[in-house]
């Protein structure tokens, strides 16, 4: 049986989700089954992009219209400077020959890593699976997410 | 060497080449040798140890000038 990696998501910044994603696609490529659990704001990567009014209530809809979905425009976790630092962060990576975060989901997909996400954040931000990105396998709770991780030889919280 | 498939990764960043070799090995049949060409000095590391991982045969590194040339074999 092949090797297992279990990665938590947690944050929807720049830099923690290339951390992740690049993690994620080394380990798929070197033959583990990856599993990626989007939780908390980690979400905000799976989501397509830009911003929508939903949810069942005036708070609900609030809190998904100020959470800006997708993966292409992302801040940093520091030196984000009202996100001039994260348009340095990206001129660099291009110039280095670094992936965007869209490109390495793009790979992620190739190579067959899983995409799955906590149900409570979308709940909160008044999300539904058609408001995720094709990619993402299914929205589960933590008890699916321990089954799953069970076993796993890596297991990180980003 | 001679090698049946080859696959350039100049220029690209970690994990791109290693990435880019699962991708092509996935294609290949088992016996079949992959080269691949890096310069990026973290693959000196990362091919022979993906293929430790991966259960791959790691057969040669060739120093260019400005590049590396990998040669693997399929046997896993």
């Amino acid at each position: 049986m092949a090797r297992k990696a279990s990665i938590v998501v947690f944050s929807d910044q720049l830099d923690r989700a290339c951390s992740a994603f690049t993690i994620a696609n080394g380990a798929a490529a070197s033959g583990m089954d990856v599993m990626l659990f989007f939780s908390c704001w980690g979400v905000n990567l799976v989501r397509k992009d830009g911003r929508s009014f939903r949810g069942d209530t005036a708070m609900n809809r609030l809190m998904n219209f100020l959470t800006v979905g997708g993966a292409s425009s992302l801040g940093l976790s520091k030196f984000n400077f009202l996100g001039i630092g994260s348009w340095m962060m990206r001129r660099l990576m291009k110039a280095k020959n670094i992936q965007s975060i869209p490109e390495m989901i793009a790979d992620a997909r190739d190579l067959g890593v899983r995409l799955l996400v906590c149900d409570n954040p979308t709940v909160i931000m008044g999300l539904k699976k058609e408001d995720l990105i094709d990619d993402v396998e299914d929205i589960i709770g933590v008890a699916t997410y321990i089954k799953e991780s069970a076993g796993a030889d890596l297991t990180l919280f980003i | 060497m001679d090698a049946n498939e080859s696959v350039d990764c100049r220029g690209l960043r970690c994990p791109r080449p290693i990435v880019e070799m699962a991708k092509r090995m996935r294609k290949m049949e088992s016996g079949q040798v992959l080269e691949l060409l890096a310069d990026d000095p973290v693959a000196r590391k990362d091919v022979p140890n993906w293929c430790s991982s991966t259960g791959n045969e790691f057969l040669e590194r060739r120093d260019e000038d400005s590049f590396f040339r990998f040669y693997v074999k399929k046997t896993a």
